[in-house]
């Protein structure tokens, strides 16, 4: 289910800390003790929930491709080749 | 050195339990761990008591997951955060996140500009180079 947050607003207190608000808690599923991840995007911030190592299994199940050693050259070729 | 390479018996994932206390992990642990049904990385992330990549290492599976197997850079740079969020991954991290943020942002550079922005912002350098896109984003 999609959760919407709309808009949300927090007020930093002297402490520069910020009570996340309901929803967006809800949005990403937070729970305490869950990190948080600050990625600068232009002028703004976004904030995504940090993922465990075991959240990436399965990204790219469909892929038959096994990693092969040219597959690695390959993309250092592929940057030398601009010289 | 105290670091031993992994015994070629582990690597088909069903010996895992055991690993030297510090290790070092290559590139294609990094990308078969997305791939392939095994928990081999992430064992070794949750026992190691250090585990160490190094910026090359890092460089090589962005290169790969971006080109070999077309992942967007919003999930690559995820899981980079991932994996240097762990306490016992022990790499250059403060230029690999400086790299990685300008690597998200800037879709037409790659993960080596990106570190020859960040490495030279960070210590206050000019760079010198002929790429014109780097010198677009050097401004």
């Amino acid at each position: 289910m999609y959760r919407l947050i709309n808009m949300e607003y927090a007020t930093l207190t002297n402490q520069n800390q910020i009570t996340i608000p309901m929803k967006v808690r809800d949005k990403l599923q937070l729970k305490p003790s869950d990190k948080l991840v600050f990625y600068e995007s232009g002028d703004s911030v976004k904030v995504e929930k940090l993922k465990s190592i075991r959240d990436f299994d399965g990204l790219l199940k469909g892929y038959k491709h096994k990693l092969t050693k040219k597959d690695i050259e390959g993309v250092w070729l592929e940057r030398g080749s601009k010289y | 050195m105290e670091t031993r390479k992994i015994s070629r018996s582990r690597f088909d994932g069903t010996n895992t339990t055991s690993f030297k206390s510090r290790v070092a992990i290559d590139t294609n642990i990094l990308v078969r761990a997305l791939i392939d049904k095994n928990d081999l990385l992430a064992k070794i992330l949750e026992t190691a008591q250090e585990a160490h990549i190094p910026l090359p290492i890092f460089f090589e599976t962005i290169f790969v997951l971006e080109k070999v197997y077309k992942q967007h850079r919003d999930v690559i740079t995820n899981y980079v955060s991932t994996l240097i969020s762990y306490q016992n991954v022990l790499t250059d991290s403060e230029i690999l996140k400086d790299s990685v943020s300008i690597y998200r942002n800037n879709k037409n550079l790659s993960i080596i500009d990106c570190f020859a922005l960040a490495y030279s912002n960070k210590n206050s350098l000019e760079l010198i180079t002929f790429d014109r896109k780097l010198i677009r984003g050097v401004k």
